[in-house]
């Protein structure tokens, strides 16, 4: 089966420093995926590089078989904190916004996951909680049919009931084919929903395992996550 | 419900719907609940329910209508027989701590027999 | 896509036009009340012109500002939407992207032109048929030009025609060659941050900033004088005083405009398309 993301050979420099370095990464269709690493690890970096934002790099990277930036976007969903609409705006004008914006938005799924998430259409954007922005933001992501999906941090500093109402509505309406790619900086408020983990350390990826391989081990992803950290500070 | 973090998920999974069975929460020949909606009420991935369905179905615990979902087997000694697995899973485990506390074997029955008085 | 794209940020940009508008007239009807109706003695002033008169006036005169402030604006805020990390995943490539946005910028520009004039033609209508003086004034004003020979020879008034289509279209190429070299300033700026070596602070980053702006300004001075010693701008001729000759290298000239508009127009892409990062969230 082809994959949903291929990155090879992947580099990527700021300001004269290297964020990423020598990337390799394939998905399969299909999966959750966490993607950990410590902050300031180049996670952000890596989204943003592969939903083509961010541009200048070196390498190769493959969404569904497209690698020029703007096809690229068609096939994935990321998401950002809706950072660029005006906090004055209603959430049904948000709503429609993504409506009109993306023709691959189900709005009956939509209405599905709105309810589901208990949000409200009529407050404004400035007005909600973090919490209840991160789902409205999860819900919009997933209402796009796409073949790949960026969490950037969904679960950051919101509370727990929140947390697992995305993680309910990402088993519930994630497609069969549908990959889904987590970042995140602390892994075990997810790892029961796991496919795969993929660690990102020193502006690279270390290692790329089955979750379920990792506790064939006897080792709980935590530990595994946590031992790959302390390697280098001992 | 709540899983250990560092067995395989599929593994508890079945553990857990062997139970579900044996207990009668799923009665022989009953249609057990689709992949997704065992995955939402474990919080759980869909692969890894499927992967344990997979498994549980080569053993021959559940069978596969097609089109129509899995269903607990109705053969009543296949039936037996896993919940005689379970009681001998327990029982080891059982043995098992018995034997860390410094119980011999042979002290385990009377010592058994005397608790349960 | 490009269709929804433009869309969406027409919608938006119309959205504050009407706003603008709106108070516009509100505020224009208010001052000519307040001006021409004395509130102490409930009784309307004694003045040269008569309210609707004045009120006329003012709305032109405040259309004028308003026409620059809403250029400036758009300006800024066509920037901003390049910069927009919402908009810009959306699946469209960078070329249409920037062109998308320009070409909603300019259509709401013209749209508020549009709504000036038919909301001036409105005021005139009013004032023509309430306002006995201006009315007389208007019908001797335009009586002149029934009088035969008034418009001079054929040539003569092709000569204005002419000078006015050169005009309007310099103005055109002037507002879009302006967007363009604050787009330039704006693209090429950050470009250059992002390659420059970090910094240490917020307040360094944005100082850093204007003096690469500065920098970029005083540069294209020195060629902008470079290449003025031997093209002569539209203005330069406006001003210089039109004749014969001049006249001819009036077309020259615009062309010449629409020439360096579509140079910086080519770079701003290729910095838009292979440079410039929308902003990062938080």
């Amino acid at each position: 089966m082809e994959n949903v993301l291929e990155i090879k050979n992947l580099n990527y420099k700021k300001n004269q420093r290297t964020i990423l370095s020598e990337i390799n990464l394939s998905l399969k269709p299909g999966k959750i995926i966490a993607l950990l690493g410590e902050n300031g690890a180049g996670k952000t970096t890596l989204m943003r590089v592969i939903a083509g934002v961010a541009k200048n790099y070196r390498g190769l990277v493959n969404v569904s078989g497209e690698a020029k930036d703007f096809k690229r976007k068609a096939h994935l969903s990321f998401t950002e904190s809706l950072n660029g609409f005006s906090g004055s705006l209603k959430i049904d004008q948000v709503i429609n916004l993504y409506e009109h914006l993306y023709d691959d938005f189900d709005r009956e799924q939509f209405e599905q996951l709105f309810k589901f998430m208990r949000l409200s259409k009529n407050q404004r954007l400035s007005q909600l909680s973090k919490g209840m922005r991160e789902k409205l933001v999860i819900a919009l992501t997933f209402s796009r049919k796409v073949d790949l999906y960026l969490l950037d941090e969904p679960f950051s500093g919101i509370d727990s009931m929140a947390r697992k109402q995305i993680i309910n509505s990402l088993i519930r309406w994630k497609d069969e084919k549908a990959t889904v790619l987590i970042s995140d900086h602390f892994v075990n408020e997810i790892t029961a929903i796991l496919d795969e983990v993929v660690v990102i350390k020193n502006k690279t990826i270390l290692t790329h395992q089955s979750a379920e391989a990792i506790r064939e081990k006897n080792e709980s992803i935590e530990d595994f996550y946590e031992s790959l950290y302390q390697m280098e500070e001992e | 419900m709540e899983f250990k973090d560092n067995v395989p998920i599929y593994l508890q999974i079945k553990q857990y719907l062997y139970r579900q069975i044996i207990i009668g929460k799923l009665k022989p020949g009953e249609k057990i609940p689709s992949v997704r909606e065992l995955a939402v009420k474990l919080t759980v991935n869909v692969n890894t329910v499927q992967r344990a369905l997979q498994q549980m179905n080569a053993e021959g615990i559940l069978y596969t209508k097609r089109g129509e979902g899995n269903f607990v087997t109705e053969d009543t000694t296949l039936l037996e027989q896993t919940k005689q697995n379970l009681i001998n899973e327990e029982l080891g485990k059982f043995v098992q701590s018995m034997n860390a506390l410094g119980v011999a074997d042979e002290q385990i029955s009377s010592l058994l027999s005397e608790y349960l008085k | 896509m490009f269709g929804r794209f433009f869309t969406v940020t027409l919608n938006g940009k119309v959205k504050r036009i009407n706003l603008i508008v709106f108070w516009q007239i509100i505020s224009t009807i208010l001052l000519t009340f307040f001006t021409f109706f004395d509130l102490v003695h409930l009784r309307v002033n004694d003045r040269s012109v008569s309210p609707f008169l004045g009120g006329l006036e003012i709305f032109f005169s405040t259309a004028i500002v308003l026409c620059f402030l809403l250029y400036i604006m758009t300006c800024i805020d066509t920037e901003r939407i390049n910069s927009n990390e919402s908009y810009r995943l959306i699946p469209l490539s960078d070329i249409k992207y920037y062109l998308g946005n320009l070409l909603s910028s300019v259509t709401s520009f013209l749209y508020f032109i549009v709504i000036e004039i038919i909301c001036f033609v409105i005021f005139a209508g009013a004032t023509y048929t309430l306002d006995q003086k201006f009315q007389s004034d208007v019908n001797t004003f335009f009586n002149r030009f029934d009088s035969p020979g008034f418009f001079g020879a054929p040539k003569d008034v092709r000569a204005v025609a002419w000078i006015a289509v050169n005009l309007i279209i310099f103005l055109i190429l002037l507002a879009f060659l302006i967007y363009f070299f604050i787009s330039f300033l704006n693209l090429s700026s950050r470009a250059i941050i992002d390659f420059l070596p970090g910094f240490p602070s917020k307040t360094f980053l944005t100082i850093s900033r204007l003096f690469i702006i500065v920098l970029l300004c005083w540069i294209f001075s020195k060629i902008a004088n470079f290449v003025g010693e031997f093209y002569q701008t539209p203005l330069d001729l406006f001003l210089t005083g039109l004749q014969g000759e001049s006249l001819n290298l009036l077309a020259l000239s615009n062309l010449g405009m629409l020439v360096f508009t579509l140079l910086f127009l080519a770079i701003n892409l290729v910095l838009f398309t292979n440079f410039f990062e929308p902003n990062e969230k938080r």
